[in-house]
C-alpha cells in the first residue's frame, strides 16, 4: 500500500518535473527549464534505487524491534527406508536418546551407535544410584516457628533413586525449535491423550505452533542458547519423548544437585546448593546477581554440581514429572487451587536464596506457560542400550519410559 | 497516644513544653515528648526529623482496599531498592522506617504474606527515607505511611473519621493506587467500586489551590499480576476491560496517570484457617514491576 503511494507521487512528480522541462525547452523559457531539470533530479536521487539505501530498508523488523533467528528451515522428509539419513538426521535434532533405545539401536552399525554414545556423553551426565533426602525444611527459614513435632515432620524423608542420566543444560530455544520445526505439535502420539484437545491452545505470539514468546513459529537470534521458557509441563513432556528421554522425578532432580553421600544407614551428607552449603550469588542467575532476565546455558559456569550438570539453581525453574501436593508444603491445611506440578531451581528473578536451594520445591498448574519455567530432560541407564548385545538377546517390551527406580527407604 | 508522664517542676522542662511542635503530618500542635501525634496519631519522630534535619519530606501516598497488597509493596519496594541500587537508593531514616520491611520480608521469606495492617493509626508502619537517583544525580526525603485499606475505606464512606489520612491524603505530592487484578478478573465489582470511590473522595481533598489532585502523578497499580497474564502483558487494557468505570474517571480526573502491573508471588496456594478464614500462602517470591511505578511517580515529581 505504501509502496503503491510512494509510486504513484515519484511517477506524478516526474511527469510535471519532465512537462515543465519540455515546455520550458520549446518556449525558451529558463526559469522553467531549470525548475524541470531540478524536478527531474529530485525524482532521480529521491526514488532512484541505491544499494546503500536498500541495505538500510531491506530487512523486515518485528515490531519489537528484535531480529528472528536465522533458524534452518523445516528439514526436507527424509525416506523412510534410508536408515543412513534417518539417523543422520536424528542426531542433527539432538535425538540420540531416541537412538540408543534397545529396540532401535540393535538397528545401528557400530559407527552409528559409537556417535549416539559420543552424543549422549557430551549431553548428558550421569547420576549414580543412591539415596536422596526429600522434603526436608530449611531451618534457616523457619527459625523458632517449628515447635518439635513439626520438626521432625520436616526432617523429610529418604529416597533410593536408581542411575540415569540427566541433561547437563536446561533445553534451549534452538534445540526446541528442531522439535517444532519437525512437527512435534502435530504429532499426537507425543501428547498425553487427555491434553490432545488444548493443544490447539499452545501457539506463540503469532498464533504459530510453539513457545509462548516466540513469533512465527521461532525464536529471537538472541535467545538461541538461552533456555527455553513459556512451554507447559505437556510441552516439556512431549518434547522430552520426541528426543527419547522424560522429565526427571523430584527425587533425581535433587540427587542431581545435591549429591548426597551416605555415611551410614542413618547418616548421609546432601549439599544444599549444588556447589557446597552456602549460596554464592555469582554462581547462579538469580534476583540481583544476573541481568534480570534469562542467561545462555553455558554462562554461570561455577556453579557447576559435582556430576557436571550446569545451572541447577537459577536461570529458569525447571519442570519435574512429579506433582506438587499441598502436604509437601510447610503449611497446615493447605489446599491448591488446581492441580500442579512441581518444580525446582528458582530462576533469574527468584528473590530469596533459601527458595533457590536443591530442596526447595515450588508448583504451577501444568497449562502454565511462564516467563521463568523451562526444563531438562533425563533418562534411565536401564532404558538404553550403550553396547551392542549378543544377537540372540531378548528386547525389552515397548518405548514408553518408566522412571528410574525410586523406592522410599 | 501521648506518653503520660510526670513532669517535674524544672524550669528547662516547662520551657520545653510551652514550645508545641507541629506534626509533620496534620500540623496540630504537641508537646517535645510526644511520641505520636495526639490528633492524628502520625508519628513525631517525622517532625523531630524535619526540624532538626532542615529538610521537609515530600509525600506519597500508596492507597487501596483491604488485602490488596499495599504492605507487601511497600515492603518489597523498600527492601529491592536497598539491595540493589542501580535505579534508585532508598536509606530509611530512623529505626522504625525498617520496620516494615523487615516484617514483610520475613514473612515472604517464610513463604507467607505478613499480616494485615491494623486499622488503628498509632499502630501502622511509617517509612521515612532518603532516596537517591543516579542520573541525575538528586537525593530528597520522602515519607509513606502503610495505611490500613480498612481505615481508608472508613475514611472514604465517612471522611475526616481518619484525620491522619484526610492530612496526609491533603499533603501528598503523588499517590500510588493499588487495584486487586484478581478480584477485578473475577467479576467483583467490589474492588472497583472501592477505588472509584477513593478517586472521587481525592478529588473532594482539592481545595481550589494549584495543588491540585487533578495534576498530581497518579500510578495505578495492578496487583497479583502473576495471577492474570493479559494483565502484565498491557495493565491499561486489562483496566478498560475488567473495571471500565474505574478506567473512564481515571481518564477523567488524572491528567497525569498511568497503569502499572506487579506481582511479588509466582503462583499461590490457599491456606484454610478458623480465625482469618482463606489466606493466600505464596508458593516462591518473584517480584516483577515494583520499582516502576515508583519511578515513574518521582520522575514526574521531581522531573526528569
Amino acid at each position: 500500500m505504501r509502496a503503491n503511494k510512494t509510486s504513484v507521487i515519484a511517477g506524478g512528480l516526474s511527469a510535471v518535473s519532465v512537462l515543465a522541462l519540455t515546455a520550458g525547452w520549446l518556449w525558451g523559457s529558463l526559469p522553467m527549464i531549470a525548475a524541470g531539470a531540478t524536478g527531474v533530479g529530485y525524482v532521480a536521487w529521491r526514488w532512484a534505487p541505491r544499494p546503500g539505501r536498500r541495505r538500510k530498508r531491506a530487512p523486515a523488523v518485528p515490531a519489537s524491534g528484535a531480529v528472528e533467528a536465522e533458524v534452518r528451515p523445516r528439514a526436507a522428509p527424509v525416506d523412510p527406508t534410508d536408515s543412513e539419513a534417518l539417523v543422520e538426521q536424528m542426531l542433527a535434532q539432538g535425538r540420540y536418546g531416541l537412538l540408543l533405545r534397545p529396540q532401535i539401536a540393535r538397528n545401528l552399525n557400530d559407527a552409528q551407535l559409537a556417535r549416539a554414545r559420543a552424543a549422549l556423553e557430551e549431553a548428558m551426565a550421569l547420576v549414580p544410584e543412591g539415596e536422596v533426602v526429600l522434603g526436608k525444611i530449611d531451618e534457616m527459614l523457619d527459625g523458632e516457628d517449628l515447635d518439635e513435632e513439626e520438626a521432625a515432620a520436616y526432617q523429610g524423608r529418604a529416597v533410593r533413586v536408581g542411575c540415569y542420566f540427566l541433561d547437563r543444560y536446561p533445553v534451549t530455544n534452538e534445540q526446541y525449535y528442531e522439535f517444532v520445526a519437525a512437527g512435534g505439535y502435530e504429532q499426537l502420539s507425543l501428547w498425553d491423550e487427555s491434553i490432545w484437545t488444548a493443544v490447539l491452545e499452545f501457539v506463540d505470539r503469532t498464533g504459530e505452533p510453539g513457545p509462548r514468546y516466540w513469533k512465527n513459529g521461532r525464536y529471537e537470534s538472541r535467545w538461541r542458547g538461552h533456555p527455553v521458557v513459556g512451554v507447559s509441563w505437556y510441552e516439556a513432556a512431549a518434547y522430552a519423548r520426541w528426543v527419547g528421554k522424560r522429565l526427571p522425578s523430584d527425587a533425581e532432580w535433587v540427587k542431581a544437585g545435591s549429591w548426597p553421600v551416605t555415611l551410614s544407614s542413618t547418616s548421609r551428607v546432601q549439599r544444599k546448593y549444588p556447589w557446597g552449603d552456602t549460596m554464592d550469588r555469582s554462581r547462579a542467575n538469580l534476583w540481583g546477581s544476573g541481568p534480570g532476565t534469562t542467561v545462555s546455558v553455558d554462562r554461570f559456569a561455577e556453579g557447576v554440581s559435582v556430576g557436571g550438570v550446569h545451572q541447577l539453581i537459577g536461570n529458569v525453574w525447571e519442570w519435574t514429572r512429579g506433582d506438587l501436593r499441598a502436604s509437601d508444603l510447610r503449611h497446615p491445611n493447605l489446599t491448591l487451587s488446581a492441580p500442579m506440578k512441581s518444580i525446582r531451581g528458582g530462576a533469574f528473578d527468584t528473590y530469596f536464596d533459601g527458595q533457590a536451594t536443591c530442596q526447595f520445591q515450588s508448583g504451577e498448574t501444568p497449562m502454565g506457560r511462564k516467563h521463568n519455567i523451562g526444563f531438562r530432560c533425563a533418562v534411565g541407564i536401564c532404558d538404553l542400550m550403550l553396547s551392542k548385545p549378543p544377537a540372540d538377546a531378548a528386547v525389552p517390551d515397548g518405548l514408553e519410559n518408566a522412571p528410574a527406580e525410586e523406592v522410599p527407604v | 497516644m501521648t506518653k503520660g508522664v510526670i513532669v517535674p517542676l524544672e524550669s528547662a522542662r516547662l520551657v520545653e513544653y510551652a514550645v508545641p511542635i507541629a506534626c509533620y503530618v496534620c500540623e496540630g500542635e504537641n508537646t517535645f515528648d510526644s511520641e505520636f501525634c495526639r490528633y492524628c496519631a502520625a508519628p513525631m519522630a517525622l517532625a523531630h526529623q524535619a526540624n532538626s534535619q532542615k529538610v521537609h519530606p515530600r509525600m506519597v501516598a500508596t492507597v487501596g482496599a483491604s488485602g490488596a497488597g499495599k504492605t507487601v509493596y511497600l515492603g518489597m519496594l523498600m527492601d529491592m531498592l536497598s539491595r540493589q541500587p542501580h535505579r534508585l537508593q532508598m536509606l530509611a531514616r530512623g529505626a522504625f522506617s525498617i520496620t516494615l520491611q523487615q516484617t514483610t520480608l520475613a514473612a515472604l521469606a517464610r513463604c507467607e504474606f505478613p499480616d494485615k495492617t491494623p486499622n488503628e493509626p498509632d499502630r501502622w508502619n511509617w517509612v521515612h527515607c532518603q532516596v537517591r537517583r543516579p542520573k541525575p544525580r538528586q537525593t530528597f526525603e520522602l515519607i509513606m505511611p502503610d495505611m490500613a485499606g480498612e481505615a481508608i475505606l472508613h475514611e472514604v464512606d465517612h471522611p475526616h473519621s481518619f484525620r491522619v489520612i484526610t492530612s496526609f491524603l491533603k499533603k501528598s505530592s503523588g499517590a500510588l493506587i493499588l487495584i486487586d487484578a484478581v478480584k477485578l478478573k473475577e467479576g467483583g465489582r467490589n474492588q472497583e467500586f472501592f477505588n472509584m470511590k477513593l478517586i472521587s473522595y481525592l478529588g473532594e481533598l482539592d481545595d481550589g489551590s494549584k495543588n491540585r489532585w487533578s495534576k498530581k502523578p497518579v500510578a495505578l497499580i495492578l496487583t497479583k499480576a502473576d495471577e492474570c497474564d493479559d494483565c502484565r502483558d498491557d495493565p491499561a487494557r486489562y483496566a478498560r476491560e475488567h473495571a471500565p468505570g474505574l478506567w473512564q474517571q481515571v481518564q477523567e480526573r488524572f491528567r497525569n496517570h498511568r497503569f502499572f502491573a506487579t506481582g511479588v508471588a509466582g503462583a499461590c496456594a490457599v491456606r484454610h484457617s478458623v480465625t482469618e478464614g482463606r489466606v493466600n500462602v505464596p508458593l516462591r517470591i518473584e517480584p516483577h514491576g515494583v520499582v516502576e511505578p515508583f519511578e515513574w511517580v518521582l520522575s514526574n515529581l521531581l522531573g526528569r
